[in-house]
């Protein structure tokens, strides 16, 4: 893997991830 | 009598308790011999045959091995607890909590103790460990060490006796919290095998009275809470 | 209404921060642009320690005052502060890779003491699946979460000791990356990434907060629920 696709597969996991879990938290306090 | 000496009496008659079932057959120290001793075999067979390999794994394989015993005598020595509510009528006495987990952690220590000399033994036979040079060392790390496993142990098993996944749980929980004491353990037996060429085992024993001293502080600190409200 | 703001405030915040981070700043002069991973990741790191500090004195809290809220809070940091140490872990890799040309250093002692952290917390989070009395729960949690906080700084001592005594000359010597030469554009970058992050954690915390509170409220009614159901049960037979 190139120096990029180390790159995307961090920022893309973080800061996906980060999403993900907004995501998931709204959805849990909407069923609250 | 002062209050220090009054509450090592009582810590030293609950461990005695706790040794006295053990002599009546409740087997935790019979069983966690064995374990240790087919866990040392398994290493033999999964490391083996080279002898060389084995005797520079050995420090390690001292240490997983009584980690793992050691989870299974905390385990076992608070088992007795449950089984005729001894704990719980312990926790009814105006006995401080750290005395309770002072004499549960004495009697771990107690038991460990025995395991620690027997598999250090087995280890030089079965891993070719030159133990008789180094022996003072030796016994100094095991010593500090078995202080750890037996604190942080007693602490966890007290915890986890009541849960429901407490096979899996008591480990999981324990061992993270173990990894310090098994490196600085590891590499304090390492140096004292060697005859501490780099000058390192002062450091490293260091590292295990710290690790020692700060658990040995918290179990007993928190253990009150355990028997009130686990 | 404010927290809503926070959220949008950290979203542009940190928006903005990846992108310098990855086309403004310039590239690393030994390690080019893999160097770029180092933001994230230490920004993780960072939150995960902080929202680890805040669950173990939550959990102090709540064995002081026994308010469950505080207990809330312990929750909230835990359950936030595995996810920030996995993206701590794995942004260590992804940048050790290309620059260590190992996936894994063990004598790295912020990637080993994370890694052990995550162990920790993990647990912590399966013992308190485990529980289903609120005020037990949160007393188990409580020292739990306070014996691991206790063993994380004598971990990193101890794989400290573990690089130090072992000197070997690797490549990949951790001390080129946790310490490198710091342009100013290097260390702005960073700042301004750990406050985008600090933000999102806030919002994060916050949110993760009102659901525990919300859960446990629901935890409540059910249980009220059932003993009613019970009396009615006794009632009628």
């Amino acid at each position: 893997m190139t120096d990029v696709g180390y790159i995307l597969a961090a920022y893309g996991v973080i800061f996906g991830g980060l999403a993900l879990y907004t995501v998931t938290l709204w959805r849990r306090l909407r069923r609250r | 009598m002062t209050a220090l000496r009054h509450e090592a009496r009582l810590a030293l008659a609950i461990a005695a308790k706790d040794a006295r079932a053990e002599l009546r057959g409740r087997h935790a120290l019979v069983s966690t011999l064995f374990f240790a001793a087919i866990v040392l075999l398994l290493f033999g067979f999964a490391l083996g045959p080279d002898r060389a390999r084995l005797q520079e794994a050995a420090p390690g394989l001292l240490w997983l091995a009584l980690v793992f015993a050691g989870i299974l005598a905390v385990s076992r020595l608070h088992l007795l607890e449950t089984d005729d509510g001894a704990l719980e009528q312990l926790a009814l006495y105006p006995v401080p909590r750290r005395t309770i987990y002072a004499g549960k952690a004495l009697a771990g220590f107690g038991v460990m103790g025995i395991l620690g000399l027997v598999v250090l033994g087995a280890v030089a036979v079965l891993f070719g460990a030159s133990v008789g040079g180094a022996i003072v060392p030796l016994l100094v790390t095991l010593l500090l060490g078995i202080i750890g496993i037996a604190a942080v142990g007693t602490f966890y098993a007290g915890l986890t006796v009541r849960l429901q996944s407490r096979e899996v749980m008591l480990p999981l929980l324990m061992l993270p919290v173990l990894a310090p004491l098994l490196l600085g353990a590891v590499k304090a037996t390492t140096a004292a095998l060697a005859g501490d060429p780099f000058g390192e085992l002062g450091a490293w024993l260091q590292l295990l009275v710290a690790f020692d001293v700060v658990m040995v502080t918290a179990g007993a600190a928190t253990y009150g809470y355990l028997l009130e409200d686990g | 209404m404010k927290t809503r703001i926070l959220g949008w405030v950290a979203f542009g915040a940190v928006t903005l921060m990846a992108l310098v981070a990855l086309f403004v700043v310039p590239a690393d002069l030994n390690q080019g642009d893999a160097q770029r991973i180092m933001y994230p990741h230490v920004a993780s790191a960072w939150l995960a320690y902080l929202s680890f500090g805040v669950t173990a004195l939550a959990g102090i809290g709540w064995l002081w005052r026994r308010d469950l809220r505080f207990d809330s809070v312990a929750l909230a940091g835990a359950e936030i502060g595995v996810i920030f140490t996995a993206f701590a872990i794995w942004g260590g890799m992804m940048w050790g890779r290309p620059v260590w040309g190992v996936f894994w250093q063990w004598e790295d002692p912020r990637l080993t003491t994370t890694a052990l952290l995550l162990a920790l917390y993990v647990g912590y989070l399966l013992l308190r699946r485990l529980t289903d009395d609120p005020e037990r729960r949160a007393t188990r949690a409580a020292i739990v979460g306070i014996v691991a906080a206790v063993d994380i700084p004598i971990v990193h001592f101890s794989v400290e000791w573990w690089r130090g005594l072992h000197q070997t000359a690797t490549i990949g010597s951790p001390d080129k990356i946790l310490k490198p030469a710091a342009p100013a554009q290097f260390v702005l970058t960073l700042v301004g990434m750990v406050l985008a992050f600090t933000l999102v954690w806030a919002y994060l915390m916050i949110r993760r907060y009102q659901l525990a509170q919300a859960d446990l409220a629901h935890e409540e009614a059910a249980r009220v629920d059932r003993i009613m159901e019970a009396r009615a049960a006794e009632a009628t037979r």
